[in-house]
């Protein structure tokens, strides 16, 4: 904590600037959820206030908890509602209809209290409306998560100010200061390093701090899953490189034919195995995956080991034709250069997993056909 | 002893209605659908079911039925038979209970069949990743479970009147070289469980897990580890990838809680440089002190010190008393792949009498880069479903094969996880390719009488007490000898092949006996036809 204070006081930051101005109708999101946190506080600084005086009479209590309904039925539960009536889900959805619950909790226990005839049920109803708005707020939980409109507020597109500068969190800042997004979460603050003041708002949570090239950046706890997200976005925009191709059509042609005469009595015609192993689809390619098996060991299974009742007497043509079988059953693409007959220092890089881009003629079983 | 009467159906049916709510207490549920620890005690006895996988806990596949005779045989006929969906090798030990046989398959399917009319009353269809030959033994029936250890390393827990899954638990350590292939035994409240490994890069192991949750009670290594004694029979590290795997079944003598086990080759299979020393317990038998918290060794016997041919002693462990020199004696006999025969003191291990039942050849050699012949091959010998013992003959009968193998290892061997860990490859078979069903008089340790089989023979004994021994054949035939004479007295052709060992059991009045028969998988011989009716059940009786 303190580390992290000395840094921003390194970079001249300002923490703890202007409170954000209580929101008009139209407002951005930013500003009505600002506009809600500030409801939330002043909700809280109102009973709390009442709670401190020396009054015996109920009457200051009650026109605080009167006052405290008005702030938050009125304001907050208005203005959480207003973000939550528009779309069915945004990354701060959940989050704030966790807190509008906890609002609406708030009230009713403060109607209770101005219910109650002894001092101490009134408290107790106070305090259980306290509770409420706090949640409501939001706390720091057990991961360093804040829950809450606070949690929202820092995690979210929420908490990105109208005008600030925002760009994809994908990617390294093209300018600062700049808010980093991706799917409306918020990733990161990045401002210049440097003398120069910049104000953040009060409720800007920042989980890491870093310094990257000439730029602070302040890292929100919502950075995991945003690098996450961009990731998966990658892989689903960039088409997958496909498999190198290790062998030709005619290759795996002969090798079917030397398969169906040696190995298939014991791997099958439909190489799932039978007393032995499958040897190409999904369960074999998800085996070979977890067990990290290269070409190479491959090669050396088939070339040293089988066929099982007489090793090593095909062949290295023959072997390579096996081979060649194998990998096109096993989806691998074909192509002009022949599988060698010899090994190859490079067949030690090369791993046996289901190959990218695929399309298996055989979907239940995970084989291609040789054609 | 009645089984199937209404009360106990009752009860069956209450059972099934307790679990559904999950309150009953164990004990309340297991009356009925499964053996109890009574009845697995007293199995040896007990003509009117099969409730361990060789009839009893001595491991000898004896049964004191009497209607089926020499005279009598000629007119056994198949009554029924089930094909099996999953075709392969087939090994499995029938258990018969309550009416019911229950069976697998190589990939670990569990079929329960009505005994009478071969009627498919539930299927459990597992289907894992297979690392190795697929090969199944069969299934433990206990607790109102079935229990069936898979491919893929788990135990499975299946309610033994629905087949629905209980629960389902990953019991070995690695998932990339260890696996099960033996079937579960129930004794005293365990389940006694051995690991394969011996030719992928573990070592081996016996467990026992709790047949209510599948947690693990104990554990016994089959390598001693640093400060064991035994230990310095691995050079180096050699001994973290020793092998000696538990593939098969096991023999318990109760009175005393010994355990008796005959422990898998070590690894690397053809290199022994990289394991100098005699490789403990590897090709051992052992006799575990199981009475205790944790297993304690009573004694071991070394068939084959070093072995660089996976000649591993694969046949089950029969515990019998036998006459020796005009002397009853409590005798254990063993077998293995290099075609010895054994039989030992079962008190102390001490050798009783050897006889070599293969063709033996090249015995003294190392697999080296050129190649070497040796004789047995590694499917040689006398393989995983072993003998049977006659109290009144005092003859032991076990099949066994002979086939010589051409051995090359290139002197150096990798890891790779997942794969074979052989240090060379599975030798080339160069014939002949033949079997015998051997006759052994355990006074002398000479032989009473042998038929020769054309191709090897595998399928195990079976011996009822009117002199009838029987065994099936790969070429699907299966065959009852006189056991006296050595007389074939019958011969029916199942339609495929036979690697499993038969049961026999009486039910309303009638003896039948059950064996499993399918593909040849590993054990294919050129001299095979490839003609095969696919896996299945058959089961036999008189008209």
């Amino acid at each position: 904590m303190l580390r992290t204070l000395a840094l921003v006081a390194a970079a001249g930051l300002l923490l703890g600037g202007a409170a954000p101005a209580p929101a008009a109708s139209g407002s951005s999101d930013h500003d009505t959820a600002a506009a809600a946190l500030a409801d939330v506080r002043a909700a809280i600084t109102t009973i709390v206030s009442a709670e401190n005086s020396t009054a015996t009479s109920p009457v200051p209590y009650h026109r605080a908890a009167r006052r405290a309904i008005a702030i938050v039925d009125g304001g907050a539960v208005a203005r959480v509602n207003h973000l939550l009536d528009r779309r069915a889900t945004e990354p701060w959805t959940a989050t704030l209809e966790g807190a509008n619950a906890n609002l609406l909790g708030a009230v009713a226990s403060l109607r209770q209290a101005l219910r109650e005839r002894q001092m101490e049920d009134y408290q107790l109803d106070v305090t259980t409306a306290l509770a409420d708005l706090e949640m409501a707020l939001g706390r720091t939980s057990q991961t360093g998560v804040l829950g809450g409109l606070r949690g929202a507020f820092s995690t979210t597109t929420l908490g990105v100010p109208d005008g600030g500068r925002v760009v994809s969190a994908c990617g390294p800042p093209s300018a600062v200061p700049a808010y980093g997004t991706i799917d409306g979460r918020l990733a990161y603050l990045a401002l210049p390093l440097g003398p120069a003041r910049v104000t953040v708002g009060p409720d800007f949570g920042v989980q890491r701090l870093a310094v990257v090239g000439h730029r602070l950046m302040l890292y929100t706890a919502a950075a995991d899953e945003s690098a996450a997200l961009c990731r998966k976005v990658a892989a689903a925009s960039d088409p997958p490189p496909a498999a190198a191709a290790l062998y030709t059509l005619a290759q795996a042609k002969a090798g079917e034919a030397i398969f169906a005469d040696k190995c298939v009595a014991c791997h099958g015609v439909n190489l799932q195995g039978t007393a032995a192993p499958a040897v190409a689809g999904t369960a074999f390619l998800s085996g070979a995956k977890q067990n990290t098996w290269s070409l190479s060991d491959l090669r050396a299974i088939v070339v040293d080991n089988m066929p099982f009742s007489d090793p090593g007497s095909l062949t290295p043509k023959q072997y390579a034709e096996v081979m060649a079988f194998l990998l096109a059953s096993n989806c691998y693409p074909a192509g002009t250069t022949p599988f060698p007959e010899h090994g190859q220092a490079s067949f030690a890089a090369i791993a046996i997993a289901p190959p990218p881009g695929a399309h298996p003629d055989n979907a239940a079983l995970g084989t291609c056909t040789v054609r | 002893m009645i089984r199937s009467n209404g009360w106990k159906r009752l009860l069956a049916a209450a059972a099934l209605l307790s679990l559904a709510s999950a309150v009953a207490p164990a004990t309340v549920r297991a009356q009925g659908s499964t053996p109890t620890e009574q009845d697995f005690m007293h199995a040896s006895t007990d003509t009117s079911s099969w409730i361990l996988p060789a009839h009893d806990y001595s491991g000898n596949r004896y049964a004191a039925l009497t209607q089926i005779t020499p005279k009598n045989v000629l007119e056994l006929k198949r009554v029924w038979k089930y094909q099996l969906s999953d075709d392969a090798p087939t090994e499995t030990a029938p258990i018969v209970w309550n009416g019911t046989i229950y069976v697998t398959s190589a990939h670990d399917h569990v079929y329960a069949l009505d005994a009478q009319t071969g009627k498919l009353k539930w299927e459990y269809s597992d289907n894992p990743h297979v690392i190795a030959f697929a090969a199944n033994r069969g299934i433990a029936l206990t607790d109102g479970n079935v229990y069936i250890a898979t491919l893929d390393g788990h135990l499975v827990a299946l309610n033994a009147e629905t087949g629905k899954k209980v629960w389902d638990k990953v019991e070995v350590a690695d998932t990339s070289n260890s696996f099960f292939t033996m079937a579960p035994v129930p004794y005293k409240g365990m389940l006694l469980l051995g690991v394969s490994n011996g030719d992928w890069g573990g070592i081996g192991n016996i467990s026992a897990f709790d047949p209510k949750d599948g947690h693990r009670i104990w554990q016994w290594n089959t390598v001693p580890g640093p400060g064991e004694p035994g230990h310095d029979t691995w050079s180096g590290d050699s001994w973290k990838r020793g092998g000696a795997a538990v593939w098969s079944g096991v023999a318990i003598d109760p009175a005393t809680n010994t355990l008796y086990m005959s422990l898998g080759n070590p690894q690397p299979d053809f290199l022994g440089t990289v394991r100098k020393g005699a490789n403990l317990y590897s090709n051992s038998m052992v006799a575990l002190d199981i009475s205790g918290a944790k297993p304690t060794l009573k004694w071991h016997y070394q068939f084959i010190p070093h072995d660089t041919h996976d000649w591993d002693p694969a046949m089950p462990p029969v515990l019998f008393t036998g006459k020796v020199n005009g002397h009853e004696e409590k005798l254990v006999a063993a077998a293995d792949k290099a075609g010895n025969f054994w039989i030992l003191d079962a008190a102390t291990g001490r050798l009783v009498h050897k006889a070599v039942v293969s063709y033996q050849q090249g015995q003294g050699t190392e697999p080296d880069a050129a190649g070497n012949i040796a004789c047995p091959n590694t499917n040689g010998g006398v393989e995983f479903n072993g003998g049977a013992f006659d109290p009144q003959t005092n003859v032991f009968y076990v099949p066994s094969v002979s086939e010589c193998g051409l051995w090359k290892s290139p002197g150096r061997v990798t890891y790779i996880a997942g794969q074979f860990y052989l240090g060379g490859s599975f030798p080339k078979l160069v014939g002949p390719n033949t079997g015998d069903f051997n006759a052994i008089n355990v006074s002398t340790g000479r032989f009473a009488w042998r038929y020769n089989f054309n191709l090897p023979a595998v399928g195990g004994a079976l011996v009822t007490s009117t002199g009838l021994v029987f065994t099936g054949e790969l070429n699907g035939d299966f065959d009852a000898f006189d056991a006296e004479s050595g007389r074939l007295m019958w011969r029916y052709d199942t339609g495929s092949t036979i690697e499993a060992p038969p049961s026999a059991f009486m039910m309303g009045g009638k003896e039948y006996v059950v064996v499993a028969s399918g593909q040849p998988g590993n054990q294919m011989v050129p001299e095979l036809s490839k003609k095969n009716d696919g896996s299945m059940i058959s089961v036999f009786a008189l008209p």
